[in-house]
């Protein structure tokens, strides 16, 4: 999985690609959000544009990341979230915690 | 000719040996090129004394005798002069392969090729002399033709004449092509001598080098300077000068390989005295009993039975080589004092380490074995991890290590300081470095040279091409001498020691596989333990369920109890694969089961859930999970969920309800929220709770089973047990992923009210 990581004003978006449902990918993707944090970039925007499908691993993944960045002072917020992946979050109610914005530029300016 | 029968013996003698010496290296280990040209060139330069001394002994005694017979051995006598491509052809192979090796590997006899015309031609001159004698004696004999006699005389005469200076011209010139060869091996072998590491074959290199020097030069004072000089020497002192040449050479080769080399005298000495008793049986039984048997025959049936004697012979041959190795093992046995020889011991050391499974009882039996074998007091086995464990050795041992793997075999504590850059003194004392005025004392040596200096012998031990650890042996004051043999068993134990090691190495991962297997089982084994084991029987409601991994331990956990009136399911997937997974499992199920006396309130109980997932687990560990209680009373159900998939509800008349209540994922917030719902069971009502392994179930194509088809499927079921829908649903999933089986987990819980 490519993450093509975006820097802007210090606020990092990740693109994701594909499935996002556990293996070596999700260690890709929790080992970038580790090495971000540990530069001291602790805002970060998940696209989610290019994602077809999550599954309970995928979501886990989300959820893990998204309660590391909170711990540490940061937040994670999803942008270009598709209908399918809206219904999951839906039912495990993960849409109260993450806020999902439609334009990167929207998100950002949420962080501020 | 006082000097005659001495100098005969004294050719003779140093012939054989030399002779023998080629034969023996032939019969250890012909094959490779190094062996067998290292052999040629003894051979050659052993068979050129040989010839000379039968060729004084034929002077002093048959010189009347026949003439024939002297110049056969005449002409025969140039065959030594093959001892110098035989050189080149060594010089080529040893130390090194040479670049130009490449080229003629296949084309060295190529080589030999001038003195094979060389030898040719001689043969030829000296049979037409022959002839020309047999002629002229023909002629003499019979005188009836006197035409026939007198061109004979003419012919032969000119023939004789013309052939007479080809000859001369051609062995006084032919010389210049032995010089040329030798001094071209002499720059083969001086190059190589530049380039070489390994101390023991430079000291050996040396002395062939030299060896040869003072062979190029006693052969250019008997062929040469004559020829400068413009006068002949004399025949036998020409003789003297070439076997003088001949042996200085063979003997410096011979030299090298015994005192430097693979091969022991005392071994040597030993199959000699073993060759020539064999020998002797054999010849003792000849004489002895064939010929008797022969004579027997021959006075009964009154003909040679030559069958006899030749099938001896094949019989001698076909027995030779095993009779000889009984006999070997007969005299080692018989001779050496102790019980068993070191060469039997070193074998059972080796074959002992073949079964041998970590490292520490290596060290043991080398350290113990290798100190009775060769009588020395200290005997160190040090291996990589050794060098990296001990903090004040590591710095240099890198360098130290690649070196040793430069030279590849054991070698004796002053070769190893001078290989590492010290200079070494008399009597193998060590007592500076460097060169110039800058002297260095060995105490000021790097930590780890120091360490494998306190020694008497250093051996390398290579594995995948790098020195993994040295074999040290006998303190350094012992100061004791490694014979050839002893050294190449050293070898042998160093190759065995590495190839042990690297199969301690595959075993060790083979086990750590087992262990990592044995672990997922164990995680299986508290899975299925936590799972329930059969569902409780009810009057009005029938329960099935079921959990499938995927892998040996899945994320899926299933769980009813049953109290009274009440039944409470519970459905969760929980986050991640393996031990870890089943470990938070477990908890789950125990802070579930401990939360069994408010079993009716749902919302308490996943709240209580959500707070310990929360509080005891890692910020990447989550579970969804649907827990209900059924108050079969009331025939309520009151149910809550977390994050789970939704569960479905098919109705009697084939309706599907979906529970479609859910808060956050357990273990993300902690004091989350969460409400219940309640709902009626009438009946024939199903409630099916699953997990995303069913929805996500997918072809090979990577087409998702999902929600549509899901329902498709349920609104078929309607009217079947609780167990029929369950088998349904699993066959169902079957087939869709068919070939490609399950990739996810999947568990189904089936609550129903009998119609």
């Amino acid at each position: 999985m490519k993450l093509q990581p975006k820097e802007h004003d210090g606020i990092v978006t990740l693109h994701l690609q594909g499935k996002l449902m556990g293996g070596p990918d999700a260690d890709v993707f929790r080992g970038t959000i580790y090495d971000l944090i540990e530069q001291g970039k602790k805002k970060i925007i998940v696209d989610l544009r290019s994602v077809n499908w999550v599954n309970s691993t995928g979501i886990g993944i989300l959820t893990s990341a998204f309660t590391t960045l909170r711990k540490n002072g940061g937040d994670l917020k999803l942008i270009h979230v598709s209908e399918k992946i809206q219904s999951i979050l839906y039912v495990t109610k993960l849409n109260l915690i993450f806020e999902c914005f439609d334009s990167e530029e929207e998100a950002i300016t949420s962080f501020e | 000719m006082a000097t005659a029968p001495f100098l005969a013996s004294f050719y003779f003698a140093c012939g054989v040996i030399i002779f023998f010496l080629a034969v023996t290296i032939l019969r250890h280990s012909g094959r490779d090129v190094v062996n067998w040209s290292t052999a040629l060139v003894l051979f050659f330069a052993g068979f050129g004394p040989i010839l000379g001394a039968m060729g004084v002994f034929l002077e002093q005694n048959i010189r009347e005798g026949t003439y024939l017979f002297k110049s056969l051995v005449g002409s025969f006598d140039y065959i030594w002069e093959f001892f110098f491509p035989a050189l080149l052809l060594l010089a080529l192979v040893h130390p090194v392969r040479h670049g130009l090796w490449r080229y003629i590997r296949n084309w060295s006899f190529l080589l030999f090729i001038p003195h094979l015309f060389h030898l040719v031609f001689i043969i030829f001159i000296i049979d037409q002399v022959n002839l020309d004698n047999l002629l002229r004696d023909i002629a003499g004999v019979n005188t009836s033709s006197g035409f026939l006699t007198s061109f004979l005389q003419s012919t032969s005469g000119l023939l004789d004449v013309f052939l007479g200076m080809l000859f001369r011209a051609h062995t006084k010139f032919f010389s210049f092509v032995n010089i040329a060869y030798a001094g071209f091996s002499m720059l083969l072998l001086g190059r190589a001598l530049k380039m070489e590491l390994s101390p023991r074959i430079k000291r050996q290199l040396r002395i062939v080098i030299g060896g040869l020097g003072l062979c190029i030069v006693t052969y250019s004072l008997a062929m040469v300077v004559p020829i400068f000089m413009g006068q002949e020497l004399p025949e036998n002192r020409a003789n003297v000068l070439i076997n003088a040449a001949l042996i200085i050479g063979g003997g410096s080769i011979a030299f090298a390989i015994v005192r430097h080399q693979f091969l022991d005298m005392k071994l040597i000495a030993r199959r000699g005295i073993i060759y020539a008793a064999a020998a002797a049986v054999f010849a003792s039984i000849y004489l002895l009993i064939i010929r008797k048997v022969t004579g027997f025959f021959y006075q009964y049936s009154g003909t040679q039975v030559q069958v006899l004697e030749t099938g001896f012979i094949i019989l001698f041959i076909i027995a030779f080589q095993p009779m000889l190795g009984r006999l070997e093992e007969w005299a080692e046995r018989v001779l050496t004092h102790e019980n068993r020889s070191p060469r039997l011991r070193m074998r059972d050391l080796l074959n002992g380490l073949l079964s041998m499974v970590d490292v520490e009882s290596i060290r043991e039996r080398v350290k113990e074995e290798m100190g009775d074998v060769f009588s020395v007091g200290r005997v160190e086995l040090v291996l990589d991890d050794d060098i990296r464990t001990s903090k004040e050795h590591v710095k240099d041992c890198d360098e130290v290590l690649k070196v040793l793997y430069q030279i590849d075999e054991p070698i004796s504590r002053r070769d190893f300081l001078q290989s590492m850059g010290y200079k070494t003194g008399r009597g193998g004392l060590v007592p500076f470095r460097g060169g110039g005025s800058r002297m260095e004392k060995i105490d000021s040596a790097t930590p780890c040279v120091k360490w494998f200096s306190g020694y008497n012998l250093i051996a390398p031990i290579i594995h995948d091409e790098a020195c993994i650890g040295v074999l040290l042996i006998g303190d350094q004051s012992q100061n004791r001498r490694y014979s050839s043999e002893e050294l190449s068993l050293i070898d042998m134990l160093t190759t065995q020691i590495s190839a042990t090691l690297a199969k301690i190495d595959l075993l060790k991962e083979v086990v750590e596989k087992k262990v990592l297997e044995e672990e997922l089982n164990i995680a299986r084994a508290i899975q299925l333990n936590l799972l329930p084991s059969a569902p409780p029987v009810l009057e009005e409601y029938e329960i099935s369920a079921l959990s499938i991994s995927s892998k040996q331990v899945g994320g899926d956990y299933y769980d009813f109890i049953h109290r009274d009136d009440h039944v409470a399911v519970a459905v969760a997937d929980v986050s991640g694969k393996g031990v870890p997974a089943s470990l938070l499992m477990a908890s789950l199920q125990a802070s579930l089961r401990s939360n069994m006396d408010r079993m009716e309130d749902p919302v308490g109980v996943v709240s209580t859930l959500n707070n310990v997932m929360c509080e005891s687990t890692a910020p990447d560990k989550f579970a969804t999970l649907f827990y209900g209680c059924l108050d079969m009373k009331h025939d309520s159900f009151h149910f809550s969920n977390a994050g789970h998939v939704f569960p479905a509800l098919i109705r009697d008349g084939g309706k599907i309800d979906i529970l479609d209540y859910s808060g956050l994922i357990l273990g993300v917030q902690p004091d989350f929220g969460y409400e219940a719902r309640e709902l009626k069971f009438h009946p024939g009502d199903t409630l099916v709770v699953l997990t995303d392994g069913v929805t996500e179930a997918e072809t090979a194509d990577g087409e998702l089973f999902g929600e549509d088809r899901l329902y498709d499927m349920l609104k078929s079921l309607r009217g079947q047990s609780a167990f029929g829908v369950k088998e349904d649903i699993v066959q169902t999933i079957k087939d869709f992923t068919h070939p490609k089986g399950f990739s996810d987990d999947l568990t189904i819980l089936i609550l129903k009210r009998k119609e």
